[in-house]
């Protein structure tokens, strides 16, 4: 997958069309959106330019999915571009809930003063630990950088989230490899 | 959430946004969550924003702002 473009422009066209297409066979015809903004971009689902959730049909019920990103771009020379994720921001929420009951997140960056692990997962679930009653809200769930593909599949193998096409799971797997391979490189999120 | 101004909602169905246009959005999101633009900011980097996609959003706004 070149998320290296020959513009940032190409570079985040590249990427929305990539996830795009994987998304539309595997749990969503909705497409994301990317918005530029000097050299970084954002991705989400929107509508009439408003951020929203796409509904999901899941063993649970009806589940509401935002995904997330913000990415700046780097140059890499002869006037390609290379971009990083920044910052992700996925939620699964059940329906009629008001908070998520899960957030995957990743801050690159901390605030001062702030320590947890940057790529974590909260969510409004209830956890018991021994005798204490803990929300996992109040905790950051160490979770490693998550990529869309991941979350994805959760949906479809967890959730039961009927997929889109017969080879969702090829194309979940073949867009993960060059993601990690070709967007995140090791050492470099 | 209201329905956006014209000239912003076709600012990001082409995909470009001036860092006006990025600010006016941030807004908008912000008073969806009742907040204003300065308190939004503030609260998204310090991660005390309500836990619903609108504010999942605005934060990653914000980190295209602080580029």
């Amino acid at each position: 997958m070149p998320i290296v473009g020959g513009s940032l422009e190409e570079a985040a066209t590249d990427f929305r069309e990539h996830l795009n297409r994987v998304l539309h066979l595997t749990v969503t015809q909705a497409p994301l959106t990317v918005v530029r903004s000097g050299p970084s971009v954002q991705l989400a689902f929107r509508r009439g330019g408003r951020p929203i959730e796409v509904s999901l049909r899941t063993r649970f019920g009806s589940m509401w999915l935002y995904l997330g990103q913000t990415c700046n771009s780097t140059p890499i020379g002869d006037g390609r571009h290379r971009l990083h994720t920044v910052a992700y921001q996925y939620t699964l929420r059940a329906d009629e809930a008001g908070e998520a009951t899960f957030r995957w997140e990743y801050e690159k960056s901390l605030a001062a003063g702030k320590f947890h692990c940057r790529h974590h997962l909260q969510g409004d679930v209830a956890l018991q630990i021994g005798r204490a009653a803990v929300a996992l809200n109040d905790l950051h769930l160490p979770t490693g950088f998550v990529t869309i593909e991941e979350v994805l599949r959760f949906c479809i193998v967890d959730l039961d989230v009927k997929p889109l096409s017969a080879e969702w799971d090829m194309i979940l797997t073949d867009s993960y490899e060059k993601f990690k391979g070709d967007f995140a490189p090791r050492g470099q999120l | 959430m209201p329905e956006l101004p014209t000239a912003l909602r076709e600012a990001i169905e082409r995909g470009e946004l001036t860092d006006e246009q990025l600010r006016q959005l941030i807004a908008l999101e912000a008073e969806a969550l009742g907040l204003d633009f300065d308190e939004a900011v503030k609260r998204a980097k310090e991660r005390t924003l309500p836990r619903n996609h609108i504010a999942a959003d605005l934060s990653l706004l914000v980190e295209l702002l602080a580029a």
